[in-house]
């Protein structure tokens, strides 16, 4: 099964639809830190912003409002066509004789997700590493522009999530913000395989679900108690009140689970087929 | 699913969202500014919040066009020679396409549209007030050519480049259009550059913003005295809509149709 997860994973590194969402990504996180990097010429140390804060995923950089109504359809490029260029080219006949129906779209699900979150985590990961490198560690200015050791900003800290682990160490609670995002973007890689294993007939319209999933929860989100715009919980620095952690586990769980059972649908269907075919 | 079938499940989809928005809102409306608040798109400021904000509010137009993005380009994947040795001439079949696709924009956004209005007026109005009509025709308008103009481009780049790369493009296009807007924000860089304001598609289907006087809706057109008409953005947008035609007809009638299937690449 690992032999199986590594070719496909091959496969998937080898798609243009990877190397065009990781440009993407990069070249947004690349953009925010030279940016800051151009407009903070000069400054004092005092006055300079947190290498760890100035990051493409701050809830604070307004970019990343863009970013985040972008994202829907970026999160789908890495893995989520595979399914159906397979199909297509008809060449899943051939890697399913083989490897069998459960096998087969396991591994294509596992290798997705893995795709999705080094898509989605590396580029922030080199952009914290440029940060590092160009802005001096003694920097500590954040872009609320409050006062670093206030107590209005510590409390507006607690927010966060992992609020504790970003007054400790801002470094940790950058990575694991950056993880948990990638997280959920091959949750959602997950969701969109799972749809892609049906006969759709043009990958265009694998746009769509995870674009209307985002859409819907945003809408419901003016009338719930707590807030489900999924834009707040993927940024990271994001201080929005009443944002529950387990809403953001739910969705991701809810997004692997109908992937899984999109998968397990059509391997039923698959194999109804075959017994038909064969005259069992 | 054929097309009729998809374009009544969206007009119901998004007409019974829009009723709901209304609904839970708990605003009181009158007609007019019922049309421009929340069936139109009204963000009165350029800040990053309601820029956004603008952009998840044009589910409707982003979700045709990724269902209608393929409507003339899936006749050049599987079976494209086969079909096209049966079309004489292929420019006046790709303009039948258009104004096909044209007639199902339309169809999509009277029906989406008149549905939103009549239940906004007996919700939000108690049926007593449909003085937004006019209005409600001017959106109408503005969206089908805005929509109509950019399912065509994203269908002639899918040709060109396939349906993953012109999808990306169009809609990366469309987000930054509306981010470019952050620069308005300041009223002495917005009567500088009003042109540029002028040409930005985006900032021609949001009828609030432009300067017909709307009550009490703060535009900076209207503040600063801009001229920013109805007309002027319905002709911009059906000139620019013209340009597409004109270069899709070229690209459709030469592009190579033996060698490649762009849908089973990638």
């Amino acid at each position: 099964m690992l032999n199986l997860i590594k070719t496909d994973l091959n496969i998937i590194c080898r798609k243009k639809g990877f190397f065009v969402a990781l440009v993407l990504v990069t070249a947004y996180a690349l953009f925010v830190s030279l940016y800051y990097a151009y407009i903070q010429q000069g400054f004092d140390v005092s006055e300079l912003y947190h290498p760890a804060i100035l990051s493409g995923l701050n809830a604070d950089v307004e970019l990343s409002y863009f970013f985040c109504k972008y994202y829907p359809f970026i999160v789908v490029m890495p893995a989520a066509f595979v399914m159906i260029s397979e199909r297509k080219s008809g060449m899943n006949l051939f890697i399913q004789s083989r490897q069998g129906l459960i096998k087969y779209y396991i591994s294509k699900l596992v290798a997705g997700f893995l795709a999705t979150l080094v898509v989605f985590t590396f580029p922030f990961f080199l952009e914290l590493i440029l940060n590092v490198t160009i802005f001096p560690l003694s920097a500590t200015k954040s872009l609320t522009n409050w006062e670093t050791f206030s107590p209005t900003y510590f409390d507006y800290a607690t927010e966060y999530f992992f609020g504790n682990l970003f007054l400790k160490n801002v470094y940790l609670y950058f990575i694991c913000s950056v993880v948990l995002f990638g997280v959920f973007s091959g949750c959602a890689a997950v969701f969109c395989m799972g749809i892609s294993s049906f006969n759709i007939k043009f990958k265009a319209f694998m746009f769509l679900p995870v674009y209307l999933l985002l859409y819907v929860t945003d809408i419901i989100g003016g009338y719930t108690v707590f807030p489900t715009n999924i834009d707040i919980y993927i940024t990271a620095y994001d201080s929005t009140p009443n944002k529950k952690f387990e809403y953001y586990i739910f969705l991701m769980a809810v997004m692997m689970i109908i992937g899984v059972i999109c998968v397990f649908i059509n391997i039923r269907l698959c194999n109804g087929k075959y017994r038909r075919t064969v005259g069992e | 699913m054929n097309k009729k079938k998809i374009i009544l499940i969206l007009v119901v989809i998004i007409s019974v969202i829009n009723i709901l928005k209304c609904v839970l809102s708990g605003a009181a409306f009158d007609g007019t500014s019922y049309v421009i608040e929340v069936m139109g798109l009204n963000f009165p400021i350029f800040t990053v919040y309601y820029l956004s904000a603008l952009i998840t509010d044009m589910f409707p137009i982003l979700v045709f066009q990724i269902i209608f993005g393929i409507f003339i380009y899936r006749r050049y994947c599987t079976g494209s020679v086969y079909y096209f040795c049966r079309q004489n001439n292929r420019k006046l079949w790709f303009l039948k396409e258009v104004i096909k696709l044209f007639a199902y924009t339309l169809c999509y956004f009277f029906f989406y549209l008149s549905v939103s209005y009549i239940a906004g007026m007996l919700i939000c109005t108690k049926g007593t007030d449909f003085s937004g009509l006019r209005e409600m025709i001017n959106v109408m308008i503005l969206f089908s050519l805005y929509t109509m103009l950019f399912t065509l481009l994203l269908n002639i780049c899918s040709i060109v480049a396939g349906s993953q790369s012109a999808y990306l493009l169009m809609f990366g296009i469309q987000i930054l259009m509306t981010l470019s807007m952050l620069i308005f924000d300041n009223e002495n860089i917005f009567e500088k550059f009003v042109l540029l304001f002028k040409l930005n598609p985006v900032a021609n289907i949001v009828l609030a913003w432009h300067s017909t006087g709307y009550g009490d809706i703060t535009l900076p057109a209207e503040k600063l005295g801009v001229d920013f008409t109805f007309l002027f953005s319905a002709i911009y947008l059906a000139v620019l809509l013209f340009i597409a035609v004109a270069v899709g007809t070229v690209i459709a009638d030469k592009h190579d149709i033996a060698l490649d299937n762009k849908e089973e690449q990638g």
